[in-house]
């Protein structure tokens, strides 16, 4: 695994690289974005937030790493702690804000335990292929990692609100049913209300006509849509 | 001529009658419109009524079967419609317009019994009265009232069950004047015409001037509270203020036996007085509780965003604000909906995130083009339930947030929501498009 870190205070510098040991230093964001490029690894890219007494060039420079590259984790390592955690967590995927101001014990505490997560994230994510798919919503898309995807359901009442059940959340959209088994070749229609990820089909009930997912919920699998299932299960 | 006239008056008659109705009823329900399907069957239904009614022999059945399966056939397609909820609004709506539309050709025949004039002139004078109605009804359409009394009827139920009553009321002493009238026991009465007419014209007004009386005084008590939220914002940064001075005043201290320690290159002082430095500032310098408000253009958002901190600040919820560049959308300014739309899902998302023990409710605003507002939360939403009319997770609560959220983005185009649930958090994602 490779480390980046993107630092100007020469102090710091040498505070993390005591506790990481093969970190790459860079004081200058350009030439950090030229390695990150050259890298094509996923790997842990350490930030502040504040170079050269410029607010915000550490977000900047993220916003830029995102655009070329999903797979990396991005830690923040700042002393501007008072906002935008949330903001960051949800705009760049960033995986810990680090405060540079705490006692060294917790400073090193804190950040081998987000550096071994983010470790953890890449290894997750390397097992399987990510691939994102774009789910249009209303006038909007919403993009989501197509292995997390596992049904999507048009609530009764409203035909044109649609909940999409991942593995970990549930997201609602505005879009309908009609729409999604065009997207990818994967999401299958069992029911007008259904529409299932086919990775994550467990198994097919020819007797009962229901369709099992990974998650354990039970779907029901319309006539209609009968053949099909047979024909895959 | 004068046979043909008749059989066309006969005719058309009914056929004018539904027409009104249908008016009336469709105004009332604050200008909806009826597919064309619907608006055909129901005007062949009322037709077939009126005509089945002023068919009859005995003059009691004549006088109130039309009119009162005529409000039936009303209250089942405005049911069926689900145009409005309450089964008593839509029956008041119902009864009104039928008492409306009856109104003026009642009123013409009043005045023609009262001054004997010819069968013939008589007979024209009926046909005009019904186009007259017709106009009447197209006229008041036009107004484009906004009525939106539903909700408001609905909220003051005494009030609702009082002017149903006095409508029915007046329906059945209609029925029973005509009944009397084609008895020739009664011959109308100008008086009794207008009595009705201001009767009709209070049970439509006088809930829309409360209404329109409610929200003004909602206004006022909203100042107050913008008011009361800003004065005690202004307090904490008051008192926010005094404890940075103290701070500072602290700091000066401890540099100056900082410089004292160096100059007598005692190393445990320096040690001492730098890691009291380290814990002090730590304890009073990082302050994220402190609103970044000034980045907000829009005033009404703000004063919002200061009451909901307030009543967060109350419940010990932790509410943050992170807007790093100007937040100004011009599309949602000064409108009204919009600000109840973000000030339900600032509720909701205070009220989910008292219950959880990080106790967080995270606002962010960006690039004028999201809103975000993350709570926390104890479990991971059904989401297939919540925007249903009716559907709440909190007890005594009628279900309504949500649904009207719902509503609002399901009319404005620039607007989108995505809802996220996940096991600790609860994102309601607002997005725009900037024309």
């Amino acid at each position: 695994m490779n480390y980046y870190l993107l630092e100007d205070n020469v102090v710091q510098q040498r505070r993390i690289q005591q506790i990481i040991e093969s970190c790459q230093v860079f004081d200058q964001p350009i030439s950090l974005l030229e390695a990150l490029k050259a890298d094509k690894l996923a790997k842990v890219i350490l930030l502040d937030l504040e170079i050269r007494t410029v607010e915000n060039v550490g977000l900047n420079v993220a916003k830029m790493i995102r655009q070329f590259d999903t797979m990396s984790q991005i830690i923040i390592v700042t002393t501007h702690s008072e906002m935008l955690e949330q903001g960051l967590k949800y705009h760049i995927g960033m995986i810990d804000f680090i405060d540079k101001a705490q006692s060294e014990i917790l400073f090193t505490k804190r950040l081998l335990s987000a550096v071994t997560e983010a470790e953890q994230q890449i290894r997750l994510q390397s097992g399987t292929q990510s691939e994102l798919i774009t789910l249009p919503n209303g006038k909007k898309y919403e993009s989501i990692n197509l292995n997390d995807v596992i049904y999507m359901t048009s609530s009764q009442s409203q035909s044109h609100q649609l909940t999409v059940c991942c593995e970990r959340k549930n997201i609602q959209i505005r879009t309908t049913v009609k729409s999604l088994p065009k997207l990818h070749q994967n999401f299958i229609q069992i029911h007008a209300a259904y529409v299932v990820n086919k990775s994550k089909v467990v198994a097919f009930n020819g007797q009962t006509n229901t369709v099992q997912l990974n998650n354990g919920v039970l779907l029901p699998c319309a006539r209609k849509y009968l053949k099909t299932m047979r024909q895959l299960f | 001529m004068f046979q043909f006239l008749n059989i066309f008056n006969v005719i058309t008659w009914p056929i004018f009658e539904s027409v009104v109705m249908l008016i009336w009823f469709s105004t009332l329900l604050g200008h909806h419109r009826f597919s064309k399907k619907t608006v055909v069957i129901t005007s062949i239904i009322l037709y077939v009524i009126n005509m089945i009614g002023n068919g009859f022999e005995s003059p009691l059945l004549r006088a109130s079967l039309a009119s009162t399966l005529s409000i039936i056939v009303l209250f089942y397609i405005g049911w069926r419609q689900n145009i409005i909820h309450s089964k008593c609004v839509l029956l008041l709506y119902a009864s009104v317009s039928s008492l409306l539309a009856y109104w003026v050709v009642n009123f013409e025949m009043t005045m023609t019994s009262l001054v004997s004039v010819p069968v013939f002139v008589q007979t024209s004078l009926d046909f005009l009265a019904n186009i007259l109605a017709v106009i009447f009804a197209l006229i008041f359409r036009q107004l484009k009232y906004e009525w939106l009394t539903e909700n408001f009827l609905k909220k003051h139920v005494v009030q609702l069950q009082v002017l149903l009553m006095s409508s029915l009321f007046l329906r059945i002493m209609n029925d029973f004047l005509a009944y009397f009238f084609a008895v020739e026991q009664f011959t109308g009465s100008i008086w009794w015409d207008f009595f009705l007419l201001s009767i009709i014209l209070a049970i439509i007004f006088v809930p829309v001037i409360s209404n329109q009386y409610e929200l003004l005084l909602d206004k006022i008590n909203q100042h107050d509270a913008e008011m009361a939220a800003s004065q005690s914002y202004t307090q904490q940064l008051e008192t926010k203020y005094s404890e940075f001075r103290f701070f500072k005043h602290d700091y000066k201290n401890i540099l100056a036996s900082l410089e004292y320690g160096i100059q007598s290159e005692n190393m445990s002082d320096i040690r001492n007085t730098y890691y009291s430095v380290i814990k002090k500032s730590n304890e009073t310098l990082p302050d994220p509780q402190i609103l970044n408000l000034k980045h907000i253009a829009d005033l009404n958002l703000k004063s919002l965003i200061l009451v909901k901190h307030q009543i967060a600040f109350e419940k010990s919820v932790s509410f943050n604000v992170e807007i790093n560049e100007f937040f100004d959308i011009i599309a949602i300014e000064n409108d009204v909906n919009f600000h109840r739309v973000i000030g339900i899902l600032l509720d909701n998302a205070i009220e989910a995130a008292e219950k959880t023990v990080k106790k967080t409710v995270t606002m962010l605003l960006m690039n004028c083009k999201e809103i975000v507002i993350v709570n926390s939360c104890t479990q991971c939403t059904d989401l297939t339930k919540i925007a249903q009319f009716g559907y709440s997770s909190k007890k005594n609560h009628s279900g309504f947030g949500l649904y009207f959220v719902q509503q609002y983005v399901n009319q404005h185009d620039n607007i989108e929501l995505t809802t996220i649930a996940e096991q600790h958090h609860f994102i309601q994602k607002m997005m725009f498009t900037v024309s």
